[in-house]
């Protein structure tokens, strides 16, 4: 990554974060009686979900990898290789992600507690559970992007549904707006969908709206789905292999 | 049991069809339609540890996906394959390990980094001890000379050089077969023969089982002891290099320049093909007349100037075979006329009868 990539992405990290900023503080001054939290948590939810979003872009990779590699045939060399694929894609991402963290997300969070009244986490126990929720997160962004992936497999372009996924993504997830405030419905739906996973559970646990058994439990509804998905992964490839063609000779 | 195990396997790939004109795109949003290519149709064979096969065909016949099959990166849609006691697309990790493969349309090195920092990636893909890889590493060097680029980004190699450096990092865990698709692509001539030798010395020091596919006949013929032919997914031929030219070849041409022009005659156990001026072309049977006596008898006759005695070229040969549709094959291919080749060459035999004879010709 150049110099000025770096700094750009954190000022663009830094103007949607203020958007946030802006639109919660004007909305709590509007009607503070719908929320049912304070500002500063709202304040902080905002700004965080716009944050994580964009350090969560770097498992996009997963799917552009996978649909370049089909695309251009190059995915046999990665299957020559005496490794399994979505563990050698989870090993590749991985390090992509840790990347992302350290010079988007923890830039981005200190230039947020520094200009914007971003909060530290409700206490100390909660700011560690947050990171542990994030583990689980980043599982289920991983697969979900490993499965749009593999459909690259049977229609070789992914980019419209990409799209769609993001949108998804954005909405399910409670990145957009929380999803308490949902009309009951669509927040049926997003409590089944696992996007939750990803931004809309940590950030909870970081605001301190759950309770230590709401929080538990929402760990263990994360680390299932991982597993569920991550096991939908090694399925959906394992039918998928059998239909793979190699482009390009 | 054979090292290698093909058992009828079969390959389909479905294509979407485009329909044309304004409907046709319509129905295709909504009804796509598909149709079945079969790129490897029923193949059987069974290839022996430490034998080195060529695997030969016109482009688009089945070769790459067969070996993209063997080497587990493709599923056969039908049949069974098993190597080393594997079966390489369901065990492909453990397989992988085992064998190497070279693909000369494609790098398996990282493109951005210096060759040599590709060999440790693999060196820790493979988990090769680091023993076992600077032996390698020095011997595969030494041997194919890559002391000049190895540390050079790959994507400033030459073609050539980076299918040299391709073949090592194919070698690098030591494995027990190693596939080539294309591998003499780019090299040039100096470096083919190297390879050649190299490919060679890992045969029979290692007992590496090389199976290898090319365009380049000239190589299968000095490399490869045992050749395939598949054409549109069918095996058309499974032997040796020298049994395709007794069996589809058997006829040789005689050509003699005389002191004067003298008439047609006609000869015992030879065929007068074409008789131009002085010269004049014979055709005989190499199993039932032998080329001496036949110039002998000729000696007898009339005074001779000079002559040649041409065999039909490999690549003629192998010509005719792909040039006669899968299935079709004639057992006995004896008349000349067959040879399309052979009419083009016997036409451009004119003039000085030194001007065409034994040497290689190219077309």
């Amino acid at each position: 990554m150049y110099r000025q990539e770096f700094w750009l992405r954190i000022l663009n990290n830094l103007v949607v974060m203020y958007g946030a900023y802006w639109l919660w503080n004007t909305l709590y001054d509007r009607q503070p009686q719908i929320f049912t939290i304070s500002r500063g948590q709202m304040i902080s939810y905002g700004m965080l979900a716009m944050l994580m979003g964009t350090v969560f872009y770097a498992s996009n990779q997963v799917r552009y990898y996978l649909m370049d590699q089909v695309r251009t045939g190059a995915i046999q060399m990665d299957l020559l290789r005496p490794l399994d694929l979505l563990f050698h894609l989870l090993a590749r991402n991985s390090g992509q992600m840790i990347f992302s963290v350290l010079t988007l997300g923890l830039p981005g969070f200190l230039a947020g507690a520094m200009f914007l009244e971003l909060r530290p986490p409700s206490s100390l126990q909660d700011g560690l559970l947050f990171l542990l929720s994030l583990a689980p997160a980043y599982l289920v962004s991983f697969a979900l992007n490993f499965l749009v992936g593999m459909i690259a497999v049977y229609t070789m372009n992914i980019q419209r549904i990409g799209w769609i996924y993001y949108s998804m993504l954005a909405f399910f997830s409670g990145q957009l707006v929380p999803l308490w405030f949902f009309p009951p419905f669509l927040a049926q739906m997003a409590y089944l969908l696992p996007f939750r996973c990803i931004i809309g559970i940590p950030l909870s646990i970081y605001i301190g709206k759950l309770t230590l058994g709401e929080t538990l439990s929402a760990l263990g509804l994360q680390a299932l789905w991982a597993a569920a998905l991550l096991a939908a992964c090694q399925i959906t490839w394992s039918r998928a292999h059998a239909r793979l063609t190699v482009q390009g000779g | 049991m054979p090292l290698i195990h093909v058992q009828s396997v079969t390959k389909q790939f479905r294509r979407r069809l485009r329909r044309e004109g304004f409907r046709g795109t319509f129905a295709n949003l909504f009804i796509p339609q598909y149709e079945a290519i079969t790129a490897v149709d029923q193949v059987s064979f069974a290839i022996e540890a430490g034998e080195i096969v060529g695997y030969i065909g016109p482009n688009g016949a089945g070769k790459s996906t067969t070996i993209k099959m063997l080497s587990g990166i493709l599923v056969p849609t039908s049949g069974a394959i098993e190597v080393l006691g594997l079966i390489p697309s369901r065990q492909r990790k453990q397989y992988a390990r085992q064998i190497g493969a070279v693909f000369g349309q494609r790098t398996s090195l990282w493109w951005d980094v210096p060759v040599i920092d590709s060999f440790y990636l693999l060196r820790d893909i493979y988990k090769v001890p680091e023993m076992q890889f600077q032996r390698n590493l020095a011997l595969f060097s030494d041997l194919l000379g890559l002391g000049e680029f190895i540390h050079v980004p790959v994507r400033q190699l030459s073609l050539g050089q980076r299918v040299l450096a391709d073949i090592t990092a194919a070698l690098l865990h030591d494995p027990a077969i190693l596939f080539l698709d294309e591998p003499t692509i780019g090299v040039d001539v100096v470096s083919k023969e190297r390879l050649r030798s190299f490919l060679r010395e890992i045969n029979q020091a290692r007992q590496v089982t090389i199976l290898l596919t090319t365009h380049d006949l000239n190589e299968i013929e000095k490399l490869c002891p045992r050749v395939l032919i598949i054409d549109h997914g069918h095996i058309l031929y499974d032997g040796s290099i020298e049994d395709i030219r007794t069996r589809y070849a058997s006829e040789r041409l005689l050509a003699i320049e005389f002191e004067d022009a003298i008439p047609d005659f006609s000869l015992e156990g030879a065929m007068l093909k074409r008789s131009q001026g002085r010269k004049k072309w014979f055709a005989f049977n190499r199993f039932e007349t032998s080329a001496t006596d036949l110039i002998a008898s000729i000696n007898l006759k009339y005074p001779v100037a000079d002559l040649t005695v041409t065999e039909p070229e490999i690549e003629d040969v192998i010509r005719l075979i792909y040039q006669d549709q899968a299935g079709r094959m004639k057992l006995e291919l004896n008349s000349f006329s067959a040879l399309p080749a052979w009419n083009a060459r016997l036409r451009s035999c004119t003039g000085r009868s030194s001007g065409c004879g034994y040497s290689i010709t190219w077309w």
